[in-house]
This record gives structure tokens, C-alpha cells and sequence, in this order.
């Protein structure tokens, strides 16, 4: 396959040329999280000619995935992203070296990823997992390219290149699970992770190629509904530093909170939970809004939202705590933040979405 | 004339994306009266931009400054 045929349309830009193609073929970049901003980082570095990407995933294809994960197809569901990914990435452009990185990264074995890596993009959906991610390469003194999002909005900026600034000079302290619109099925459009996905890919080409003006210690932020773009400068903060890690054994040692412990939450399924909530034992702790609550019919329960949770409410002990939401996500949260104080603390897999379907079905 | 405001992500479901607000001295004054007319805000985590930077600490208001509420988001 002809090299030079394949990437001629950009060479053609002077400002790229054959020199900035040759750089391309020489970066490493690593994208961490192949989901709505991922994919289209991934499909632009890859037609690009970057020459080594590293896929930091270790989540699989869901259907409600497709929607905005535009690498993915039917056949995939089920899958394992990174290995979907690469599948689809190696047919587009077979020349560049694809690795799978098939863990969640923490700040355990985030370190030795990174250093095999020239410039990072943050493609993550999680707060814990963007920290971990910014103080790692602000100890590796990496690139980092941020984008997040939030229903028809979304972020990005620049980190660590030709400036000290990093994620935790524009927010210095992680906030908790429940400060923030993080998992609450809030919805998206997937054209708009393909905007802010797009974005980061073309900063990634940018300071690989050295080419135009990064969005280097800078916010951006677009909105989809109004057309809406603004700028901001991000001011070095005074606080930031007492946040960031010492060094590489600070910040292993530190607590980046949440993300394991969801992980290790005891889910149980809709059929078990009309069992378990007509146990004496029992308590329901609902974490829906309010203005959720008059869509489905009511059970007896707590009802503490989501937003204005408090892990150290007073609930009964000894008890068997169910935590439920909607679709299952935010009641997890809720549940890793009780199981601190209390024991035996459970989340409804799927929330009541997949109670309701139960019950049709078996009324059906 | 007041101050404009601009307020993003989880902020902007509480007060709306943009609007005019009376002017007060600094940023700290503001906060504790955007708090008082829109008391959902204190459970929201936001930084503060005047006139285009990101501030660090309390910073004075001049008449018609810009100021923007930046929550962070997560999504990906």
C-alpha cells in the first residue's frame, strides 16, 4: 500500500507536509477509555498514520453503547471494546501498531502505561479515573488532553504542554461521588462526544505535528444546542499544588476514592428485590430525584436524592439496605459511599427500569 | 447595568444558561447571593471565570464584567 497515496490530502496542507506526516508515524499516543469520546479519537488518530496507539479500556460493547460509539456494531455487543476497537482500527489503517490495555486503571498501575506513551487523552466518564489520570501525567510531565461531557455540553482543554497547568489548577479538589452529574443517566446525543472527540483528536495532531495554537492551559467549553463556544484562561491556583502527589509514591499510596469501591457494591436483580423488600430486615433507600419519582409506581422506602446525598445520614442498624435509581448507576455510587459506615448495604442492579420491565413481563 | 452571567453544565439546570444579575463587589459577595436566589447551588462544585480567567480568590466585580460558573462534567 502506498504510503505517501494514503495520506497525500494532508500532506498537502503545508503547514503539515511531509515532515509533520513523518512525526505522525513516529508518536505514541495512549487514549484511555473507548467510549463516546474515544471513538472518534481513535478513528482520527488511526486514519491520521499515528504510529502507535494504546487503548486503556476494559469495559464491553453495550447496546446503549451504539448509539454514540460509532466504532461499534451489533456484532460487537458483548464485546470487549479494546479488542472491538482494535479489530475495526486494524482494517482501517493496518500500518499503525495498535496495544490493548485491558484494566481499569488506577493509581496503581496507571504509571508504567503512561511512560510508554508520547501524549495521553482523557476520553474517561468518570471523575475518579480523570484525577488519577491528570496526576500521573503531571508526574511524567505527559501531555494531556482533556474532554468530558455532560448532556448537550462539553469540555476540553490542554494540560502539561508548555505550561505547568494541570486538571487540578481549574477544579483542585476531587469532589465526591455525589457532587457532581456523573452517573445520572443524565443522556446524550452521540454526535456531541463526536464534537469533543474530534476536538482532542485534532489537539492531539496538533502538538504532535507542532502545527497551530493548543488549547494549552486553556478551557474550552461548547455547547450543542446554542452553537455556543467559549474560551477561558486557566490561572495557575495556589491551592492546586497541595493536591497534586508528591511523587510516584504519593500517589500510589493515595485514595482517588470511589471507582473500586463501586466496583466491589453486591448488586442483586429485579426478581430478588420484591423478595428482599418485604423482609422485615429491610430498608430501601430510594436515591432518585424527586421530580423522578411520579413516573413509576411507589414502594416503601427512604427517599434521599442523589444530589443531596449525605453518606452519614442515620439509617437503623442491622439492617439489610437496598439502594435504588433508576437504571442501577447512582444507586451503586450510593451504595460504595453506606458500606463505609454500614454493612450489609446492596444496589439494585439496573434500578427500577429493570424491576418495571419484571413485573410487565410477569403480568403480561 | 449588572454583571452577565454565563453558567455551564449542572449550573445552568439551575439558572439557566445565560442572564443579567445585579452587580455586587467581588466574587465572594456573588456567590452568596447567586446561593440565596438560587439555593440548589450549593450543592454544586464550580469555578469561577471573570472576564475570561479562571479566578483563585475573592476578585473584584467591575460594572459590567462577565462571569462564568464552570462545573466540572465527567461524561465520556
Amino acid at each position: 500500500m502506498n504510503q505517501t497515496t494514503r495520506y497525500e490530502r494532508q500532506t498537502a496542507l503545508k503547514e503539515l507536509g511531509d515532515q509533520g506526516q513523518q512525526q505522525l508515524s513516529h508518536a505514541k499516543v495512549l487514549v484511555i477509555g473507548a467510549g463516546g469520546l474515544g471513538c472518534p479519537v481513535l478513528q482520527y488518530l488511526t486514519a491520521a498514520g499515528v504510529g502507535e496507539i494504546g487503548i486503556a479500556d476494559d469495559d464491553v460493547v453495550a447496546l446503549n453503547n451504539l448509539h454514540r460509539q460509532i466504532l461499534y456494531t451489533e456484532n460487537h455487543v458483548g464485546k470487549l471494546k479494546a479488542e472491538a476497537a482494535t479489530d475495526v482500527l486494524q482494517r482501517m489503517n493496518s500500518t499503525v501498531k495498535i496495544n490493548q490495555h485491558i484494566v481499569r486503571l488506577n493509581n496503581k498501575n496507571i504509571l508504567p502505561i503512561i511512560r510508554l506513551y508520547d501524549v495521553v487523552v482523557d476520553a474517561t466518564d468518570n471523575i475518579p479515573t480523570r484525577y488519577i489520570v491528570n496526576d500521573a501525567c503531571y508526574l511524567l510531565r505527559k501531555p494531556l488532553i482533556y474532554g468530558s461531557i455532560l448532556r448537550f455540553e462539553g469540555q476540553l482543554a490542554v494540560f502539561n504542554y508548555n505550561t505547568n497547568i494541570t486538571y487540578r489548577d481549574l477544579f483542585p479538589q476531587q469532589p465526591k461521588e455525589n457532587e457532581i452529574a456523573d452517573c445520572n443517566e443524565a443522556g446524550v446525543i452521540g454526535v456531541l462526544p463526536g464534537i469533543i472527540g474530534s476536538l482532542q483528536a485534532a489537539e492531539a495532531i496538533k502538538i504532535i505535528t507542532g502545527i497551530g495554537k493548543v488549547a494549552s492551559g486553556k478551557l474550552i467549553t461548547y455547547n450543542m444546542l446554542h452553537n455556543s463556544l467559549y474560551e477561558f484562561n486557566i490561572s495557575a491556583n495556589p491551592v492546586a499544588a497541595s493536591f497534586l502527589p508528591a511523587d510516584e509514591k504519593a500517589f500510589e499510596n493515595a485514595d482517588y476514592g470511589e471507582v473500586c469501591d463501586v466496583f466491589s457494591v453486591r448488586e442483586i436483580d429485579a426478581a430478588s428485590f420484591d423478595e428482599i423488600r418485604s423482609l422485615p430486615g429491610t430498608i430501601v433507600v430510594d436515591v432518585r430525584e424527586d421530580y423522578e419519582l411520579n413516573e413509576t409506581p411507589t414502594f416503601e422506602s427512604v427517599q434521599m436524592p442523589f444530589s443531596v446525598f449525605d453518606e452519614n445520614v442515620e439509617l437503623p442498624n442491622g439492617k439489610t439496605i437496598v439502594v435504588v435509581c433508576k437504571s442501577g448507576h447512582r444507586s451503586k455510587a450510593a451504595a460504595a459511599l453506606l458500606s463505609r459506615k454500614y454493612k450489609n448495604v446492596v444496589s439494585l442492579q439496573g434500578g427500577v427500569n429493570n424491576w418495571l420491565t419484571l413485573n410487565k413481563m410477569d403480568h403480561a | 447595568m449588572g454583571l452577565s452571567i454565563l453558567a455551564f453544565g449542572q449550573v445552568a439546570e439551575i439558572t439557566g444558561n445565560t442572564f443579567s444579575f445585579d452587580h455586587v463587589m467581588d466574587t465572594n459577595a456573588l456567590k452568596l447571593a447567586l446561593e440565596k436566589a438560587f439555593p440548589a447551588l450549593q450543592h454544586v462544585r464550580y469555578t469561577i471565570a471573570v472576564d475570561k480567567d479562571t479566578i483563585t480568590t475573592n476578585t473584584l466585580l467591575k460594572e459590567n464584567s462577565v462571569v462564568a460558573l464552570l462545573p466540572p462534567f465527567s461524561g465520556g
